[in-house]
């Protein structure tokens, strides 16, 4: 689990992944009107907003998971628009990572298979894609929990499983939507340390979708969404 | 990594999800099991039809008397026969009555089943026909064959476990009597009659066509945790052709299962129809073999069939990283393919009412693929017609209007006014709650209005509703009139894996 130094085709405004006045509606109603984005290597982006300001959608078209109606995304120099499904797909499983506010863990599989699968499903074989949950688990200090299943586990504990899983691939971007939004105060501070932590050992760029300041402080750089539009605190975009 | 290497890694991986799927994932995968295993029995059970009657009619065959041809006159190894057969109760009971022209000296070979000709006066009983002559019911038959009894048939000797069949032994044959030389008349192989051949095709397609049903619905129990946890396994980068592989093993488990336990089953199913007798007809749970090739084909197709009710079942259905979306929803089902096989079905079937005669194997196939077509037709007709049904009739309870076109949307969407008889059910909603565009505010109860709207009176089902009844379309108009920031008011239900992201 050593840090990454990216050297790959930067995305055009030299970042990493960059979104450029992206626009989408959902019928009449407008969630992104203009929005741009830009995050570089290893850097970790708090995007900010009120409850339905368009940071969930914002972070949705940046992972190529939503489909913007206007406006361009380019990702390490690929645009994501161009990609098909199974490209999208091949970038969720090698180079981006996921963590929602509800862990998105699979039931049926214990937590160790759970933080194995991005491996696996690269083809990494079994064995060796334990091992490296395991030690994803215990980084992230949820060794104790790697056979329990999900639904044996508490929300915090599961909030973690759900990191290691969503960097056990060392994935270049990190996407987390109300990480801790399901926690209370102190597991939430606990899994922003272990993920930021993990993230800057690794040179994971993070996209830290939250309404939350004190989540928001773990952050490099805020990006302020409102009325569908990104503004950057510090005036970079 | 190969592509067989991919297959199987993916179909294990479902296989694993089908068997540690919690309560609702093993009884998902234990119903599909039961519905493969029933398929797999009734199939088995029709495939040892032809090997059944094959056996039967050699058994049948085995004891008939080859006739003495030229007139060569008694020899010692001749005897003559008589018919013995009779009814009762509408039971066929077969007999013969044998006289060996040498007496005990005879060298012929005695009727399979029997180590010898029985004696002048003696009587040798199939166990069926010993049983019905011990019991109350075979009184008064008793009275008409009492003859000593002196042994009982064997296996050999008999159609089937159920045959009433006797052997009575004489010494007063003479001209009414024929000649024979020994047993086993090829000519006397009972052919399949079209009217059986009918019946087992008709049993055969009317048990399977539930089985199928079940398999079906099977497959889609526990479906909405099944969404789930393929959208999971998008966000984490299986794409669709990687879902529908995983999917499909999750499927293929519970048809191996159902395989595996078809077996004793149709072991069991073998055993009792061993006790059965139908129309006097009765088998030995040996004869009962499947053909080789047919049962091959059963192990392939059951398994097959269930895999592709699975996949069936997702069209329609986009698998996204944030969940499942359902195009169909809301769309009024269509007639014309509908229709289709039923009325292709009656084109096979009509002719065969004026010329059904015998069971060739282009009538058979005609009259199997028929049926199929016409129970196929009349179960996707059914859906369409109780839409169009509940469509016209404007009102009536819940469940009628879920069963509308787009009507579980409507229906759901739009709130009853409150109930004078359940108080606590329905409340006030507050401003900002989102209602469908038709709904009218809200008003304190009156009796009046509470049974109005229970019923959902057809007037307030505006042609405009009926059109666009989709829950996204009424989303769309509660959001448009919502204030930007922090809306509280509810979203009128829809699939919550179909939720726009916010």
């Amino acid at each position: 689990m050593t840090a990454q130094t990216p050297q790959s085709p930067q995305s055009p405004g030299g970042g990493l992944l960059a979104a450029t006045d992206l626009h989408k509606s959902y019928g009449a109603t407008p969630a992104l009107a203009g929005a741009s984005f830009v995050i570089r290597a290893g850097e970790v982006v708090a995007v900010m907003g009120p409850s339905g300001s368009g940071k969930s959608t914002l972070l949705h078209c940046l992972a190529g998971i939503v489909q913007p109606d206007s406006g361009g995304i380019h990702y390490a120099g690929r645009d994501l628009a161009l990609l098909s499904d199974a490209e999208r797909s091949a970038l969720r499983r090698t180079d981006f990572g996921f963590v929602f506010q509800f862990g998105q863990l699979v039931p049926e599989l214990t937590c160790a298979e759970n933080v194995a699968l991005p491996l696996r499903l690269i083809g990494t074989p079994r064995r060796e894609a334990e091992a490296t949950a395991a030690e994803w688990l215990a980084r992230l200090e949820v060794a104790d929990v790697r056979h329990h299943r999900p639904g044996q586990i508490s929300g915090g504990q599961g909030q973690r499983v759900a990191v290691a899983r969503a960097l056990v691939n060392n994935p270049r971007v990190l996407f987390a939507d109300e990480p801790t939004g399901a926690l209370d105060s102190l597991n939430g501070e606990r899994v922003m340390e272990l993920l930021v932590a993990a993230a800057r050992d690794t040179g994971t760029a993070v996209v830290l979708v939250t309404h939350e300041s004190r989540v928001a402080a773990y952050s490099d750089r805020e990006v302020v969404v409102r009325d569908g539009r990104a503004r950057d605190m510090a005036g970079a975009v | 990594m190969s592509t067989l290497r991919v297959w199987a890694r993916d179909l294990g991986m479902g296989a694993r999800f089908a068997l540690a799927g919690g309560r609702s994932g093993w009884a998902r995968t234990a119903l599909t099991a039961v519905g493969v295993a029933l398929g797999v029995v009734v199939l088995a059970l029709a495939a040892s039809v032809p090997s059944a009657l094959e056996a039967r009619a050699q058994r049948v065959e085995a004891r008939e008397p080859v006739w003495a041809m030229d007139d060569s006159g008694p020899g010692p190894d001749t005897f003559l026969t008589a018919g013995g057969a009779t009814e009762y109760r509408g039971e066929e009971i077969g007999g013969l009555v044998l006289q060996p022209e040498a007496g005990a000296a005879t060298t012929a070979a005695p009727p399979p089943g029997l180590d010898a000709f029985p004696g002048p006066g003696e009587m040798v009983v199939s166990p069926a026909l010993a049983e019905l002559l011990d019991s109350a019911d075979g009184r008064l038959l008793a009275e008409r064959l009492d003859h000593e009894r002196v042994g009982v048939i064997g296996d050999d000797g008999l159609d089937g476990p159920g045959d009433l069949y006797y052997y009575l032994g004489s010494d007063a044959l003479a001209g009414e009597a024929s000649r024979a030389t020994g047993f086993g008349n090829p000519t006397f192989g009972e052919p399949l009659t079209a009217a059986m051949a009918l019946l087992v095709l008709v049993i055969c397609v009317g048990l399977l066509m539930p089985v199928a049903v079940f398999i079906g619905t099977a497959a889609r129990f526990g479906g909405e945790r099944r969404d789930r946890r393929l959208a999971a396994l998008r966000l984490v980068g299986a794409d669709m052709a990687m879902t529908r592989r995983i999917a499909a093993g999750e499927s293929l488990a519970g048809s191996l299962l159902g395989l595996l336990l078809g077996v004793p089953l149709f072991l069991a199913a073998r055993q009792y129809l061993g006790t059965l007798r139908v129309a006097d007809l009765s088998a030995y749970p040996g004869d009962i073999v499947p053909e080789a090739g047919l049962i091959l084909l059963v192990l392939l197709v059951v398994p097959a069939a269930a895999l592709t009710v699975t996949l069936f079942a997702l069209r329609g259905v986009t698998v996204e990283p944030l969940g499942v979306v359902r195009h169909a929803e809301g769309r009024p089902r269509r007639l014309v393919w509908r229709v289709v096989p039923l009325l292709l079905g009656l084109l096979l079937l009509v002719p065969l009412t004026f010329r059904f005669v015998d069971a060739d194997d282009a009538t058979l196939t005609q009259a199997g693929v028929g049926i199929v077509l016409l129970l196929t037709g009349a179960t996707v007709v059914l859906p369409w017609l109780v839409e169009r049904l509940v469509g016209a009739l404007r009102g009536g309870p819940l469940s009628w209007q879920l069963a509308s076109p787009g009507g579980s949307s409507w229906a759901v969407a739009r709130r009853p006014a409150p109930s004078a008889a359940s108080p606590s059910r329905w409340r006030r909603p507050p401003p900002s709650t989102c209602s469908s565009p038709g709904s009218a505010p809200w008003r304190p109860p009156t009796p009046a209005r509470t049974r109005a709207a229970t019923r959902y009176r057809s007037s307030a089902w505006t042609p405009r509703e009926r059109r666009a009844p989709g829950p996204s379309a009424t989303w769309r108009a509660c959001r448009a009139s919502s204030p930007p920031w922090g809306r509280s008011g509810a979203r009128p239900p829809a699939s919550p894996t179909s939720r726009p992201p916010r």
